[in-house]
């Protein structure tokens, strides 16, 4: 069942349709542009955002936004919103790494002043955030303990010290979901994130000096705090080993929900449940528990953070105006209220490799940022740009307040490294003037930037399709890679 | 698509973001030896050294497709959370749904030992098929 290109029905620049047909109950809409759903079109995309259509209960469309990619189930750069009496909830739709996302951190700093001191910094963020994938953080947790961040989130980190409160504010949800159930989460999944809180990961993960290169919206940057040429560090991890056992944990139950409550699939990794079954309301209670592991993760790296630049930059943390941008994830699926036809519905949207982008006046945005909309992190691959985008009313009308969340690959990692080693990347960043600290040059070969799309065009697509709008442009100065 | 590895029994393939493996085997055992073995060979070119710990792994599923995914995800299990690197695999019993076998691996620390991460075995696009003389299988790693 593969589409050609010709099987896409243009609705305008930014938006292409793939009509309903047999099971599918809502279209797919895929908004990019003619270039980027070429890139799309090669890969079986298409048919995932088919598959997806079919879930019971999705409403208004099977989306995918401009950085989609071949997922396994959904597609990443997937949304799906379902009405909560008749829809049904998938682990699938979130992935394995449950609230991976990304904070931005923001400085007093200037790039041109903290030259000096970049290789020390990047080395100091190195040593104190652990990463690869033997990489344990220095703290080890009891169960109960795990208890208390599956609950509290980065609320539980800043309570234990590992930051400041003022940094709550500015994260989605205060840094904590509701929802969740501690006991829920396996014995599994707290062995495999019990010494993991505060570290990075491998893979995608980084952890990014930058400087603000570009401002394209002067207003909201300054409400979010940034100015042309600060210094400002971007996080990008999730809930590690610990999401990872609770989405498997969970797909495996959602296997047999799926006979007990006779839902047709057309992929078995689409498994779910009806949202209010009791399989449905425990994969959620558990999911937001992982999801707020998550937070508490970056929490304590923001935590390592401020202590890598105190001793880098020589002068006590608190003297350097490190701050939260914002905090937002992109894995997740949330309980909302969106705008269906004319009348209000409750949704539960699942965003998969796709970013909340509500609009200014939105309940959900800070109110610190409720003037100008939610902050948008949108990282590219390494040693290219990161963008703040802005969320927009646009968003809210056509894809449950959603836009993409990074580049999109499109090489595949074998093909990534056997184009280029390691060590030559890291040199060929270096004459860039970006300092690259790994673990495994091998994983940094295959992160090289040329194996992801380019984030630029995806933005372009953002911002042109009103999904989002821009705000700044990041340049990266030194890359502690996962 | 080149294979990244491949043995008698199984080829590893890279996809855009995650990697294929594909087992064929003549027997159950045997299916689900090749199957670790393709995942070990994801996770580490070369065999961590050190004392040996034993793990005893029972999975008991609805079919092959479920058993294969539990199974390596009980192996990514021992890897992440036990931190330690199957070097031997021994079947005791197995049969379509179910498997019953004890690996022997040893610690591997931040310096050494693994390559990649795997976060899981996926459902997705999974195939099982069974001929005659023949089991195959499609599986997708997220890493």
């Amino acid at each position: 069942m593969t589409l050609t290109r010709s099987e896409f029905r243009r609705i305008d620049d930014y938006r292409f349709e793939i009509p309903r047909e047999g099971a599918m109950r809502v279209p797919g809409v895929i908004f990019c542009t003619e270039s980027l759903l070429r890139k799309i079109a090669e890969e079986k995309v298409s048919q995932q955002i088919r598959n997806v259509a079919c879930l019971p209960g999705i409403v208004g469309g099977s989306l995918a936004m401009p950085d989609a990619h071949w997922g396994y189930g959904f597609p990443v750069g997937g949304v799906a919103a379902m009405d909560v009496e008749e829809g049904v909830i998938s682990p699938g739709g979130i992935g394995y790494d449950i609230s991976c996302g990304v904070r931005l951190l923001r400085t007093d700093l200037t790039a041109a002043a903290a030259k000096p001191r970049m290789e020390r910094l990047i080395e100091e963020l190195y040593r104190r955030v652990p990463s690869g994938v033997g990489g344990k953080g220095s703290i080890r947790l009891r169960r109960d303990e795990m208890k208390g961040v599956f609950q509290g989130g980065a609320r539980w980190a800043v309570e234990r010290g590992y930051g400041e409160t003022a940094d709550l504010q500015t994260c989605e949800d205060g840094g904590r979901l509701d929802g969740a159930d501690p006991g829920l989460p396996s014995e599994r999944a707290v062995d495999r994130g019990r010494d993991q809180l505060g570290t990075l990961g491998s893979g995608n993960h980084f952890l990014e000096a930058q400087e603000v290169e570009e401002i394209f919206d002067p207003g909201a940057a300054a409400a979010f705090g940034l100015f042309p040429g600060q210094l400002v560090v971007s996080i990008h991890t999730g809930s590690r080993g610990c999401g990872y056992q609770v989405c498997d944990d969970y797909l495996r139950i959602m296997q047999k929900a799926v006979h007990r409550y006779d839902i047709a699939l057309p992929d078995r990794q689409l498994s779910c449940a009806p949202i209010g079954s009791p399989e449905g309301r425990e994969y959620f209670a558990a999911m937001c528990s992982a999801a707020n592991f998550a937070r508490a993760n970056r929490q304590v790296i923001t935590h390592r953070v401020r202590e890598a630049f105190g001793h880098a930059m020589g002068m006590a943390p608190a003297g350097l105006g490190i701050g939260v941008v914002y905090d937002v994830c992109h894995n997740i699926a949330k309980m909302e209220t969106h705008e269906v036809d004319g009348r209000k519905r409750k949704l539960c949207v699942h965003r998969k490799g796709a970013t909340r982008a509500f609009p200014k006046g939105h309940p959900e945005v800070p109110e610190r940022y409720r003037l100008v909309g939610q902050p948008v992190l949108v990282p590219g691959s390494m040693g290219t740009w990161t963008y703040v985008l802005v969320g927009t009313p646009e968003a809210m009308k056509a894809t449950f307040g959603t836009t993409c969340h990074g580049a999109g690959r499109m090489m595949s990692r074998t093909q990534a490294a056997k184009r280029i080693q390691g060590q030559a990347l890291a040199r060929e960043l270096k004459k860039e003037g970006i300092i690259v600290r790994t673990d495994s040059y091998r994983g940094l070969a295959e992160e090289a930037p040329f194996a992801y799309k380019d984030v630029s065009e995806v933005v372009e697509a953002c911002h042109g399709s009103g999904i989002s709008r821009k705000v700044a442009r990041l340049k990266p100065l030194g890359v502690v890679k996962g | 698509m080149p294979p990244i590895a491949r043995s008698f029994g199984y080829r590893v393939l890279s996809h855009t973001a995650e990697v294929i493996v594909e087992i064929r085997a003549e027997n159950w055992a045997e299916f689900y030896r090749q199957a670790a073995c393709a995942l070990l060979t994801v996770h580490s070119p070369r065999p961590a050294n050190g004392t040996l710990r034993k793990f005893r792994v029972c999975i008991d599923a609805e079919g092959p497709e479920e058993a294969l995914v539990s199974w390596l995800n009980e192996i990514i299990y021992i890897v992440s959370a036990r931190r330690c690197l199957p070097r031997k695999i021994r079947i005791v019993s197995a049969g379509s749904n179910f498997i019953e076998a004890v690996l022997f691996g040893a610690a591997f620390g931040r310096e050494g030992g693994i390559m990649k991460e795997v976060k899981a075995a996926t459902y997705g696009d999974l195939k099982v098929r069974r001929s005659a003389h023949r089991i195959m299988a499609r599986v997708i790693l997220d890493v």
